[in-house]
């Protein structure tokens, strides 16, 4: 949950090269964005992988999540995830079939339902789709840790902000104080339970002695806050880690364009592509391009910072 | 102001479901990304209208307490599938510091606990479903109907099943193309044995905790100030000098 390195961008970028193993690799190209515009382009990847069920533009997106997978996590985490979202995929083409019977080209027939090749290709494509969203997921989490993500949404809601930073410090902390609170009765070992039923009521002890507990500490520290001037003011400043300089106003116009045009280029082809009762034909090659160009921003930014450092060194 | 967005935020909580029945019905065919919209904006306009309502620390503290209690129980039952406390415990807060704190810990529990278990598009599904769960819990509440016990249980029992309803939903409506009758029975028969299980284990964790939690809670409720300091805001009129920095 921590940044790796919470220092200075610059620091950063020579304390974690190249071997540093807490933070993934290619964390650190992203520390040069602000994380407003990472966020943005991450969001607008998957809204466009979710939105465009389309062959071409799922395979897209899913090779060039795959491939940043395998540039961020390496070889072995990447190879394990597929290693069940290849299931995934194959069970999303074999249930769509089965729940919905259309198409024209007939498979084969199980208990009179047929199977349309059709059906087959739509249920692949979702199953696609959705280890593609997944693979995106799971990379933007690499790059974007929860600190920066709540630096970009605390300033908009900084009471909900402020709930769920809480809430990640006191999961730890419940964990910790349950700890305690068990050691303590273990302590009293005159009143150890002596059968099941003992056994479970003293869990439930255990767990309403913590909530309790929890609950009046907690309540000591909104009366500590309100002491030190909480809600005193309509609006509270937040340390702002993260300034929005000229890259960033460029770089955010590089993603809204590339992302606009492939946005209308994706849906002209989806207008244009069926896959009842027949499968279409997919349009030419070059509409596809800037999708392509957006969904592998991420790794070319990687790779360009890569090529920056080597030149440095 | 207020008011407005109060009114708007039922109407939005409203919203999710009927998008999601009524995109069954017509058929669209980019369902999976609107109703996940329909739910993201859902969750966004009850944040805003939630911050709006400027709550009280003594508001706030007790929904992240909770919140992380629900998240901390999902991750010590992760092991054990379907046994998930975090429905039983947006009952009882919903029930105990009402139906907007109800909403407050199951969308936080989920949105937290989700580090643990993983994002997905399945996030804001969970924070939904169980949000509405509190929220209902706490309407309900309000209505006195929660003083007859069998009623709470009955509705965890019902809550549990709606949070496996309303998240098979979206991917029968969304993901199974073209939707038929028969087909979306099926998969939600072939869900059914899970949800009741989840509706077990919400039944058995409210017997456990509802009524001695909800004493609790209230003796401490009594022990810390009157009603109004958790009902209303406080506004603090006078703007006090730079204590330094406060919490951030």
């Amino acid at each position: 949950m921590r940044p790796g390195g919470a220092v200075q961008q610059s620091d950063g970028q020579q304390a974690g090269r190249p071997g540093d193993g807490r933070r993934p690799r290619g964390a650190h190209a992203f520390d040069l964005v602000h994380p407003a515009v990472v966020l943005g382009c991450f969001a607008a990847i998957l809204a466009l992988t979710m939105l465009a069920i389309h062959p071409v533009f799922l395979a897209l997106s899913f090779s060039a999540a795959f491939s940043f997978s395998l540039y961020a996590r390496g070889w072995r985490p990447s190879l394990r995830t597929l290693a069940w979202q290849a299931p995934l995929v194959l069970l999303c083409a074999l249930v769509n079939p089965l729940f919905s019977g259309a198409g024209s080209t007939e498979l084969f027939r199980i208990a009179s339902r047929t199977v349309f090749v059709e059906g087959v290709a739509f249920g692949a494509c979702m199953g696609l789709m959705l280890a593609a969203a997944l693979l995106w997921f799971s990379n933007a989490a690499l790059v974007l840790t929860s600190d920066k993500v709540l630096g970009v949404l605390g300033g908009l809601l900084p009471t909900v902000g402020l709930m769920v930073s809480m809430t990640m410090r006191l999961v730890p902390q419940l964990v910790e104080r349950g700890r305690l609170i068990e050691s303590a009765l273990k302590a009293a070992s005159s009143a150890r339970a002596h059968t099941g039923v003992e056994g479970v009521a003293g869990r439930v002890r255990q767990v309403s002695v913590l909530m309790g507990w929890s609950l009046e500490d907690s309540l000591e520290t909104a009366d500590a806050m309100r002491a030190r001037a909480w809600g005193a003011t309509r609006r509270r400043t937040t340390y702002v880690r993260h300034r929005f300089r000229r890259f960033d106003c460029a770089a955010a116009a590089v993603c809204l364009a590339l992302g606009a045009a492939s946005a209308v280029l994706a849906w002209v082809a989806c207008v244009h592509y069926r896959f009842y009762p027949v499968m279409g034909s997919l349009g030419p090659w070059w509409g596809y391009l800037p999708f392509a160009l957006f969904v592998s921003l991420p790794l070319l930014l990687c790779l360009v910072d890569d090529a920056r450092w080597k030149k440095v060194c | 102001m207020r008011r407005v967005l109060r009114a708007f935020e039922v109407l939005v909580l409203v919203a999710v479901p009927a998008v999601l029945i009524l995109c069954a019905f017509l058929r669209v065919s980019q369902t999976a990304v609107l109703t996940l919209v329909v739910a993201l904006v859902a969750l966004v306009v009850f944040f805003a209208s939630y911050e709006v309502g400027r709550p009280t620390l003594r508001q706030v503290m007790p929904t992240v307490v909770l919140g992380a209690l629900a998240a901390a129980g999902r991750m010590l039952f992760a092991a054990v599938p379907n046994v998930k406390p975090v429905t039983a415990v947006c009952i009882v807060a919903g029930v105990v510091f009402g139906r907007r704190a109800g909403f407050m810990v199951g969308a936080l529990a989920a949105f937290v606990s989700n580090f643990f278990f993983g994002q997905g598009p399945w996030t804001p599904w969970q924070m939904y479903a169980w949000g509405m769960a509190g929220y209902f819990a706490g309407v309900l509440a309000e209505s006195g109907l929660f003083a007859y016990r069998p009623v709470v249980y009955g509705y965890g029992f019902l809550a549990a099943m709606l949070y496996g309803v309303l998240l098979n939903s979206w991917y029968i409506v969304g993901f199974v193309q073209p939707l038929t009758w028969q087909g979306a029975l099926l998969a939600y028969g072939a869900s059914l044995p899970f949800d009741a299980a989840h509706g077990v284990a919400t039944v058995a964790f409210l017997l456990v905790i509802f009524a001695p939690w909800r004493k609790k809670l209230e003796r401490i409720k009594k022990k810390y100030g009157p009603s109004e300091m958790w009902d209303f805001p406080t506004v603090t009129p006078t703007a006090t000098r730079d204590h330094g920095s406060g919490p951030q």
